[in-house]
């Protein structure tokens, strides 16, 4: 704005926020001065506009409903604080123990793992005992009786 | 009886003189968490919640305000929790990105009264008006919606009033940019 009116002084204007004395200046300049006139039409259409927003409908239970509500004793849950840090510390410890949980378990496969292991390299010891010379007595028992 | 003498009876377990005070502020009440939230069952629940905030600080209570601006400013922050509770949740949702879809202002060339309806140019209007931000919203609210004088509206933002007279400034000027194809 290029005169001595600011458009602060325009906002004040339009909610009625000015003395006597300062409002009629600005409407004697407002009278000469057709840029602020477009400007404070502006602020007040723009102002207007928000008439249109609806309101709330009536709530005709209300005061039964906050009086029935204020009747309960205010619990540990229904506090928004105490709420807000049970829940994460609850969810974190329930992760921390299916952690744990899980690293014992992953521990015990692996003593399986290795017992196996173990149990593999006897039997292929044992396994030696097995070759018997094909001319030899004992591999034409084996071989007779596993026939039969 | 006084707003301190009304809570003093409060404090005191009167049921009837609690009655009186949420019989009293309810539709005021009622009507300013609705300008924030802009949803009929939100705004009861944040209501009721402004009563149940007050009756369970009645032993705290002090009376360096009138009831209703003390009434007032927990109606305005409870609000406002609510509305970034509801951002939070609907964040990611894809609803919310369908709905903003649908909330670009028309063209500027286009006449607005042949372009909307009246329901959806209130959308426009709103989807502008919470797009200010939240302090510049409060002054809005509390002077356009419920009439209150600077001072008033000093007193329940816990503000000077040459600082309300600077937000309600910079929203109208925020309001007249954003809402340009409606206004000039």
């Amino acid at each position: 704005m290029k005169c001595q009116i600011t458009t602060k002084e325009l906002s004040r204007y339009l909610d009625g926020e000015l003395g006597r004395g300062d409002r009629s200046q600005i409407e004697r300049h407002l009278a000469s001065c057709p840029e602020c006139g477009r400007i404070l039409a502006e602020l007040k259409r723009a102002w207007d506009l928000l008439e249109l927003l609806p309101r709330a409908a009536p709530a005709p239970y209300l005061a039964t409903r906050v009086l029935a509500k204020a009747a309960k004793p205010a619990g540990f849950l229904a506090d928004g604080w105490f709420r807000r840090l049970v829940f994460p510390v609850t969810t974190a410890m329930v992760m921390a123990a299916g952690l744990w949980l899980g690293s014992l378990a992953g521990r015990n496969g692996e003593t399986a793992a290795s017992g196996q292991a173990e149990e593999t390299a006897v039997l292929s010891y044992i396994d030696h005992l097995d070759d018997m010379p094909s001319a030899s007595l004992s591999y034409a028992y084996f071989n007779t009786t596993a026939q039969e | 009886m006084d707003d301190a003498q009304l809570m003093q009876r409060v404090r005191e377990g009167d049921e009837a003189a609690f009655r009186l005070i949420v019989e009293t502020h309810q539709r005021q009440i009622l009507n300013l968490c609705y300008r924030f939230v802009a949803n009929q069952q939100d705004a009861e629940e944040v209501a009721q919640d402004v009563f149940i905030h007050l009756f369970r600080s009645a032993k705290t209570y002090q009376p360096t305000a009138k009831l209703s601006t003390y009434l007032y400013r927990i109606a305005v922050n409870l609000s406002l929790n609510r509305i970034r509770d509801r951002k939070r949740k609907r964040m990611f949702s894809l609803e919310a990105m369908k709905s903003e879809r649908h909330r670009e202002l028309p063209h500027p060339d286009g006449s607005p009264d042949r372009i909307l309806e009246k329901s959806e140019l209130a959308a426009q209007v709103r989807k502008v008006l919470d797009g200010l931000p939240e302090s510049q919203r409060t002054a809005v609210v509390l002077k356009r919606f419920e009439g209150m004088s600077y001072e008033e509206i000093a007193g329940v933002m816990h503000c000077s009033v040459s600082a309300v007279e600077s937000l309600l400034h910079r929203a109208k000027i925020g309001l007249k940019k954003k809402l340009k194809p409606l206004v000039s």
